[in-house]
């Protein structure tokens, strides 16, 4: 479904994306793990082009992207209008989730289909009806953006992904924007996709979805595939860049620095006054 | 103070205010596509573009409006002969467009990039980027400057006078001059030209509070 080959990315003299190789099949979920600047956003935004890769293949669906960058290092303009094809193959939602905050949730959905794919408005909110239900939000259809929750934004960014009926999605940190309580909602619809058969690369932070949720996982540093495979072996790999950057994870507080904020803050007035 | 002597004027002070808006409603249309055209030139990545935008940018926003309207009404190149309304109108229009290409260049800079990557991963072209997400999104974020600068375009309008346009302020001076009377013929020009000055800023309050819910 996906096949990417010796894909390179470089920003001035920073090599963001080393010669990275990646084959996805059809349905598999593949989650991305790694230490941040690992290049692991770059490359799912390369696999749709919002970064336009320095060199490589990229192939979706059998079909190779052809792309060309300006001096900007941008998508050309005629780039842009040629690969329109790809946008609809690949739904995208980020960490930021992105929604357009003068329009309600409806319009937010109906939006793609509307006017990418010309479809009339009462097939869109049909369609739009039914992702909303899905993701439990039908409900707050007439809501905009600002009035709903961080997992509710995400869940209809999700939605709105979706109502283009994409054949991949991708997905760049979609909970790490999110307070805690709130990423399970998320994560929930993700794994209903995942169970439906979509095709989905992750880039996460979540080591619970992608041990139980993905396929494969694939752990990514310093711009390389530095290993890839099953969950199972991944999370037990005696790899010791693996291991450190799972016990990275966990927050554990250095205890020995408790005790000097509270008397910090507390001469704090005393100073001032 | 006589404000009786208004009333054999009325007819005039009536005709001039429709030419003053009339003016001031067709420069703010023109100035705005010039404008927007000139923002988009200037934040496109082909050099050329850019340097043309820069260049009239400078060059029309640094002379006087009353400059360019003697210049479009008595000496057009190749003897081209305008007639007093059509200067007025090219005038104030290209001198605030220079204006407003600044004014428009920054809030289409300021347009979240975020939702310039939401509609482009979902497939919409430059064009239609531009007409759902980036034009919209600018209209909000300019209005406040926007409205700031058609008020200063209705104002401008009064240099219109000088070059024989028939406008508010023509109507107050013919008024004035026949009558001698400052403060009757001058004041009835102000209390219109407020008038109308009001009206845009209520347009103003109007959208504002409607565009309220999404910020």
């Amino acid at each position: 479904m996906i096949d990417i080959r010796e894909l390179n990315k470089q920003f001035g003299k920073h090599l963001i994306l080393d010669n990275v190789s990646l084959q996805v099949g059809e349905g598999e979920v593949v989650s991305i793990i790694g230490p941040s600047g690992a290049g692991k956003s770059t490359l799912l935004r390369c696999i749709n082009m919002l970064e336009v890769p320095t060199s490589g293949l990229i192939e979706i669906g059998g079909r190779p992207v052809a792309y060309k960058a300006n001096r900007q290092g941008r998508l050309t303009y005629r780039s842009q209008f040629n690969l329109t094809w790809l946008r609809a193959e690949v739904g995208m939602v980020f960490q930021q989730f992105h929604l357009w905050p003068s329009k309600t949730v409806l319009q937010n959905i109906i939006e793609g289909p509307c006017i990418v794919k010309k479809m009339s408005r009462e097939k869109a909110v049909k369609i739009a009806e039914q992702l909303l239900e899905k993701v439990g939000l039908l409900d707050k259809m007439n809501d905009y953006p600002a009035q709903l929750s961080g997992g509710q934004q995400q869940r209809v960014a999700i939605a709105r992904a979706l109502a283009m009926e994409p054949k991949i999605m991708l997905f760049d940190e979609p909970t790490s924007a999110l307070d805690p309580e709130l990423i399970n909602e998320v994560l929930d619809i993700m794994v209903k996709l995942a169970k439906e058969g979509m095709t989905m690369i992750v880039v996460t932070h979540e080591m619970s979805f992608a041990r139980h949720v993905s396929d494969r996982v694939v752990f990514m540093e310093k711009g390389k595939i530095a290993q890839i495979g099953s969950p199972e072996a991944l999370f037990r790999s005696p790899d010791s860049r693996i291991a450190q950057f799972l016990s990275q994870l966990d927050h554990d507080i250095d205890t020995s620095l408790m005790g000097v904020e509270p008397n910090h803050s507390r001469q704090r007035p005393e100073s001032a006054g | 103070m006589d404000w009786g002597i208004i009333s054999s004027y009325w007819d005039l002070y009536m005709q001039g205010t429709w030419v003053t808006f009339k003016i001031t409603f067709l420069s703010i249309i023109i100035s705005t596509v010039i404008g927007y055209v000139l923002a988009l030139m200037r934040l496109s990545s082909v050099a050329p573009l850019r340097g043309m935008s820069f260049l009239y940018v400078w060059f029309f926003r640094g002379l006087p409006v009353l400059l360019l309207l003697f210049f479009f009404y008595y000496t057009m190149p190749f003897g081209l002969k305008l007639d007093a309304f059509t200067a007025a109108i090219i005038g104030i229009s290209i001198s605030s467009a220079a204006f407003k290409a600044e004014i428009i260049r920054s809030g289409i800079m300021s347009v979240d990039k975020g939702h310039l990557e939401a509609a482009e991963a979902l497939g919409m072209n430059p064009l239609q980027k531009m007409g759902r997400i980036t034009i919209p999104r600018t209209f909000r974020l300019l209005l406040p400057p926007y409205i700031s600068n058609s008020v200063i375009m209705v104002k401008e309008s009064a240099l219109v006078s000088i070059i024989t346009v028939q406008d508010l302020m023509f109507a107050a001076q013919r008024a004035f001059n026949n009558t001698f009377k400052v403060a009757e013929t001058l004041g009835v020009a102000g209390m219109i030209y407020l008038t109308v000055t009001t009206l845009l800023m209520l347009v103003q309050y109007v959208c504002e509070k409607k565009m309220r819910t999404g910020v």
